[in-house]
């Protein structure tokens, strides 16, 4: 298993130098510049290339902030927040966002779980089709009108949590991003729990445990439930990411300064250095997520460790 | 059968609980720099304004966007400030002495002005201030303006031919501080009032190395209030100093600017009472028109078509003017925008500037756009006899919302006013629209500028044969740059009147007589503000100004 986990951290690392230069080139291969504000003269560009080194060839400039990065320093923003340390600058709405992200998840499994096994148990009943309203719901309204329709109606029209983000105030700021941000994974992985809840109930192995007379809670929680996380947890890992690395919609609503809109400031404003550290936290979180998706695999399903282990 | 239903009770549970588990950590807020920090409350002692842009930098020698420029005015101040008419005023000059050729100004800097660490304002401020803002290693994109308004040597000294000391301004004393000019300048004593020309200390810059200006921390401020919070992404929160010699009683506590993108959900907050002023968009103008708090504040912006003069059928002239002609501006503004904005009479905004004689510019030089579908057609139809056929054009124009809206009712009037005429349009994003109109590499462009001072020149400038960053349509008009160049360093500019009838006639030649440059709109800004909140004064050219709003 220590092997294996070597080999793929090894894997990764590979994966994220290769993402950081394929950034790299294609943010130097992308028209515009941070510099090209209507104001701005050719003398001044070429200053300001100078100053940031922009004027230097690609391998140079590629090479330099390598090394640098190695070093935790990931350059300088030069439009969005002109000079300030990028890692100073992403480190806030990270940090936020996987705050955020982490409560939505953790709401999103639980209600998913729930729901998917309520669903299955009570397959083709009325709350089955509860169940399953409440999930097509979630995946079909986008998560600009859900945060809009709570914010309308929980923050403004019944005053029970502030409307946008409040330093002031975080808990209370995170009430309404955190239900926005749940309904995604409460609604996906409740569809997942109840098909293969569903197909797990049905198969023989548990046919053998109920005529063994074993306890409805216990088949559920101990046989049937930990079958049917298998499929579940690749699908959690990229939702995961997702919400750690802050819902640009979501975030906008609600004036969250996290990660999400960040990336996306960045973005439009051809803030490179930005962008590629949004973009280089985003790799890395979904390699790790994938990473211990794996591992996770491999202690629920002690074949899929067998397996690869003689591989 | 129990256990389902008691898995249907705890799965209702679990909603509630949920909710509450996710959300009950108090923990201190991320993303906080340094300071207090603050957002949106509905006391009377504080005004909180949404900005739908960010602020990216607090460093008044390098900024260039608007709200940057918004806030460094809360905390600094310049040797004049605007008064609600935009006209000059002393700030930390108390007064002010310009020699009769109207080429040496000597200010006097207040005897009670102080920095906020206690040290006194002094003319070397300036002096160090408006060095840095020149110094080519600084490479301030503002930096422009220093020669703009014809100080002695700006121009050498921003290209490194010259010493920074070289720069005409001089600390007499410490309280005296002295502009030399090759040029009179009809505008210097309002753009005194703009934050490129504010001081620095010295000695607290140099103590801060690269980290100046980066949090409150490592700022010290000459205006009247402080700046106390800081929350990249989100708020920043200016208190009221109590050592401002000129501090305004009536002042609110504390200003927080909020930066919310999404316009819905600030609105939103504005009617909960927790935000005081917000901007409106496309249809929530509409919406909200009537309302109480309503406000439409006219913006220096103006949104034209650069014709580009080096492509062969454009340099028809019949067809420039055709689609001069084809453009009804009032619809666009009225029916499309919907958002305050106003037609374009000219190339120069209203209510930018104000002449020598006390009238404002567009009044002067009156209304050189028309809207004509008859004479579109006929200018067009005579344009496909001398170019041999019907012309294809296409419009380029940059992804947001309004720009969209604008272009595809511009590709409508040219093709029904002008039949025959094919119109196709092209989106970019904004960065990458003006590359590419810089470089020539567009037909028609649909692009805007906003004024960085209270004066024609400010547009007229762009469009110099010789300015090879902004004239992006490559007009090359020997007449227009005579008039342009004499009124603003030849022999006219020490004569206010005949400067004004230059650039006046200047700006006719152009839109009107060669329809090189399309003007389109103005934009308009309307916004809400809450009723108990006054004396927000806005300028079309120069800074927006909070120094003194209240609440009652």
């Amino acid at each position: 298993m220590s092997k294996y986990i070597t080999k793929r951290v090894l894997v990764s690392l590979g994966t994220l130098i290769v993402i950081v230069f394929v950034l790299f080139l294609m943010l130097d291969k992308m028209p515009g510049s941070p510099f090209n504000d209507e104001k701005l003269t050719e003398t001044q560009r070429a200053l300001l290339y100078a100053k940031y080194g922009l004027d230097q060839p690609f391998f140079v400039r590629f090479w330099k902030y390598f090394t640098s990065m190695l070093k935790g320093d990931l350059g300088v923003s030069y439009v969005i927040s002109k000079n300030k340390a990028v890692s100073e600058l992403v480190k806030g709405p990270l940090w936020l966002s996987i705050r955020i992200g982490a409560r939505a998840m953790a709401l999103g499994t639980v209600l998913g779980l729930l729901l998917g096994i309520a669903a299955a148990l009570n397959h083709n009943t009325w709350i089955d089709t509860l169940c399953s309203f409440i999930s097509i719901i979630g995946v079909s309204v986008p998560s600009y009108v859900f945060a809009l329709l709570l914010a309308y109606y929980i923050g403004f029209v019944l005053k029970l949590t502030p409307i946008l983000y409040n330093s002031r105030n975080v808990a209370a700021s995170m009430i309404l991003p955190t239900i926005a941000l749940a309904m995604f994974p409460t609604a996906n992985i409740s569809r997942f729990t109840r098909s293969e809840m569903i197909d797990v109930l049905n198969s023989e192995y548990i046919l053998l445990v109920e005529a063994k007379g074993v306890r409805q809670s216990a088949l559920i929680f101990r046989h049937a439930l930990r079958n049917t996380l298998i499929p579940i947890i690749t699908i959690m890992g990229p939702i995961l990411v997702n919400l750690l690395t802050g819902s640009m919609v979501v975030e906008k609503v609600f004036g969250i300064p996290g990660i999400g809109m960040l990336m996306v400031q960045a973005i439009q404003n051809n803030d490179y250095n930005v962008v590629v550290a949004c973009a280089f936290v985003y790799s890395a979180m979904y390699i790790a997520m994938m990473l211990i998706v794996d591992v996770l695999y491999g202690i629920i399903d002690p074949r899929i460790r067998v397996a690869k282990g003689s591989a | 059968m129990n256990f389902r239903k008691l898995f249907a009770a705890s799965l209702a549970t679990a909603m509630l609980v949920g909710c509450g588990t996710a959300t009950d950590a108090g923990t201190p807020a991320a993303g906080t720099d340094t300071g207090t920090d603050t957002t949106a409350s509905g006391a009377a002692s504080e005004v909180v304004v949404a900005f739908d842009a960010d602020l990216n930098t607090m460093d008044h020698h390098i900024a260039t966007d608007g709200n940057s420029f918004i806030m460094q005015s809360m905390c600094y101040s310049g040797l004049t400030s605007l008064d609600k008419a935009g006209t000059p005023v002393p700030e930390l000059a108390t007064s002010w002495d310009v020699s009769d050729d109207g080429l040496v100004y000597t200010f006097h800097i207040a005897e009670d002005a102080t920095w906020s660490n206690g040290t006194p304002v002094t003319a070397n401020d300036f002096v160090y201030g408006w060095q840095r803002l020149d110094d080519p290693a600084i490479a301030s994109e503002y930096a422009f303006i220093l020669d703009t308004i014809h100080v002695v040597n700006a121009a050498e000294v921003n290209a490194g031919e010259k010493a920074l000391d070289a720069l005409g301004v001089k600390a007499v004393d410490d309280k005296t501080f002295e502009v030399t000019l090759t040029l009179p300048c009809d505008f210097l004593l309002g753009l005194m009032a703009f934050p490129s020309f504010f001081p620095l200390n010295k000695e607290f810059f140099e103590s801060q190395g690269d980290q100046f200006a980066l949090g409150v921390d490592n700022m010290i401020y000459c205006g009247p209030y402080n700046m106390t919070g800081w929350e990249q992404g989100n708020s920043y929160t200016f208190t009221k100093r109590a050592d401002y010699f000129n501090q305004d009683p009536d002042a609110v506590e504390t200003v927080v600017f909020r930066f919310q993108q999404d316009t819905q959900s600030a609105l939103l907050e504005y009617q909960s009472g927790n935000i005081d002023v917000v901007k409106l968009q496309g249809e929530q103008v509409d919406m909200y028109k009537d309302e109480p708090g309503f406000t439409n504040r006219l913006q220096g912006y103006l949104w034209y078509i650069p014709v580009n003069m080096t492509v062969d059928r454009l340099q028809n002239l019949n067809l420039r003017k055709a689609l001069h002609y084809a453009i009804n501006r009032e619809s666009i503004a009225n029916d499309v925008l919907k958002d305050g904005s106003i037609a374009a009479e000219g190339e120069i905004p209203v209510e930018l500037a104000t002449g020598p004689d006390g009238k404002d510019f567009r009044e002067t030089a009156g209304v050189l756009t028309e809207y004509s579908p008859e004479k579109a057609a006929e200018c067009y139809k005579a344009a496909v006899e001398e170019l041999g056929g019907d012309v294809t054009l296409e419009l380029m124009f940059e992804d947001s919302e309004a720009s969209k809206a604008v272009a595809e009712n511009l590709q409508q009037q040219f093709q029904t006013n002008c039949p025959g005429l094919t119109v196709t349009l092209n989106s970019k994003p904004k960065k990458e629209r003006l590359a590419l109109m810089k470089d020539q590499q567009y037909e028609l462009g649909l692009t805007r500028w906003g004024p960085d001072y209270a004066d024609p020149q400010t547009y007229m400038d762009l469009f110099l044969s010789t300015n090879v960053s902004n004239n992006q349509g490559r007009y090359n008009s020997p007449v227009y740059d005579e008039l342009v160049l004499k009124a603003t360093q030849g022999e006219d500019a020490t004569d206010s009147a005949k400067r004004w009838a230059d650039l006046v006639e200047a700006e006719r030649v152009m839109v009107a007589e060669d329809f090189a440059v399309i003007p389109i709109y103005q934009n308009g800004g309307a916004m809400m503000i809450n009723t108990a909140v006054e004396n927000v004064n806005f300028h079309s050219a120069g800074v927006d100004d909070y120094r003194h709003v209240y609440k009652k």
